[in-house]
């Protein structure tokens, strides 16, 4: 009987450690794996950072159409399937140690559908540069409201 | 709530863009009168929701929930809150029960909430929601041609509060407290000279 609680201890431990570690691995929460917009817009603004990085909108198509990152490219929202399968065709050519930033911006940090499972789709599929832009509250605010770059209006192809 | 803007033009003097509380909202006041009657017709290419203050809303025909045709047009001598969301819109949905107790305040003043969602996958995603969340004003499914005719929709919600001549009164973008919404719509109830009594509160 004691033997049977032991290793039951033992597996809800190994569990739990194995959940935590999972989520550290998946959860963007480090420093490396967040960028600030007026980051991104200093990379963007040299042609030398800005040719060494892809950065891919994971949101949705009627607020790409309303304003987007400037060289940015349209994916689609990563909380459905169709949008993760686009975003594994975008990157299949792409070396695995490709800097891509991805970026949503279609509500608030914590309520957006789209940057944590674009993120883990990728780290999944093996990239190891892959950053979010940080857009606390929403990319009006927090890219188009401050001034930078934005191009209005062409279709996602 | 951070980033709200909101333009009307309800207001009855003129004053800078200023902020509207510590988590930068913004508030940007225009003269209503000035921006009233200088043009017929919603402007083709407005650069944002504020130039559309003052103008004839666009009209559309979209299809409800039902499947029937919702034009803005049918609204006309109403008070319209015209909301434009989205299923997937975190900040939206949590509108919604204060956009159900406008609509219980007012409706019966010719008043109405219309959702406009922006859904691409349209009615089947929507129709749900709009069930469970329990929706008590109507909803149409919008297009984007809609969002281009609305300034070219950036975040969402973004709000229109129309009067019954057809003009936009306000533009609200991003989230906002129903309070908000209650004020202005009493404002553009005296300003038509409908009532200006404050109505009893529901709750």
């Amino acid at each position: 009987m004691k033997t049977r609680t032991a290793l039951l201890l033992l597996l809800t431990t190994a569990l739990f450690a194995a959940n935590q570690l999972s989520a550290t691995a998946r959860e963007p929460d480090q420093s490396d794996q967040l960028v600030k917009p007026e980051e991104l817009a200093k990379l963007l603004s040299s042609e030398t950072t800005s040719a060494q990085l892809s950065v891919l909108c994971v949101g949705f198509p009627v607020l790409y159409r309303g304003g987007h990152i400037v060289g940015s490219k349209f994916v689609g929202p990563a909380s459905r399937p169709e949008g993760i399968q686009a975003l594994r065709r975008e990157v299949q050519n792409l070396p695995r140690n490709r800097r891509i930033v991805l970026y949503c911006g279609c509500c608030p940090w914590d309520d957006c559908p789209n940057i944590r499972p674009a993120f883990e789709a990728l780290h999944a599929t093996g990239f190891t540069n892959v950053a979010l832009l940080y857009l606390p509250h929403k990319f009006l605010d927090d890219w188009i409201s401050k001034g930078f770059p934005v191009q209005k209006g062409d279709e996602p192809k | 709530m951070s980033g709200t803007l909101v333009v009307d033009a309800l207001r009855p003097s003129l004053s800078e863009p200023k902020p509207r509380s510590s988590v930068s909202r913004l508030v940007i006041t225009v003269v209503a009168m000035a921006a009233v009657g200088s043009c017929e017709c919603a402007e083709a290419g407005a650069r944002d929701q504020a130039d559309l203050v003052g103008k004839v809303a666009p009209d559309f025909a979209l299809p409800g929930l039902s499947g029937e045709t919702v034009k803005l047009s049918d609204f006309k001598g109403k008070i319209v809150l015209l909301d434009f969301w989205a299923t997937w819109c975190a900040p939206c949905r949590r509108e919604v029960p204060g956009l159900n107790r406008l609509q219980r305040q007012f409706a019966a003043r010719g008043f109405t909430v219309l959702g406009i969602s922006l859904d691409e996958e349209g009615a089947s995603v929507v129709r749900p929601i709009a069930q469970r969340l329990g929706m008590s004003y109507p909803v149409a499914i919008g297009t984007q041609q809609v969002a281009t005719d609305y300034a070219g929709i950036q975040a969402l919600p973004t709000a229109f509060l129309i009067g019954r001549d057809g003009r936009i009164l306000a533009a609200f973008v991003g989230a906002r407290d129903e309070s908000q919404f209650a004020k202005i719509v009493r404002q553009a109830e005296e300003k038509d000279g409908v009532s200006s009594v404050v109505p009893q509160p529901n709750r």
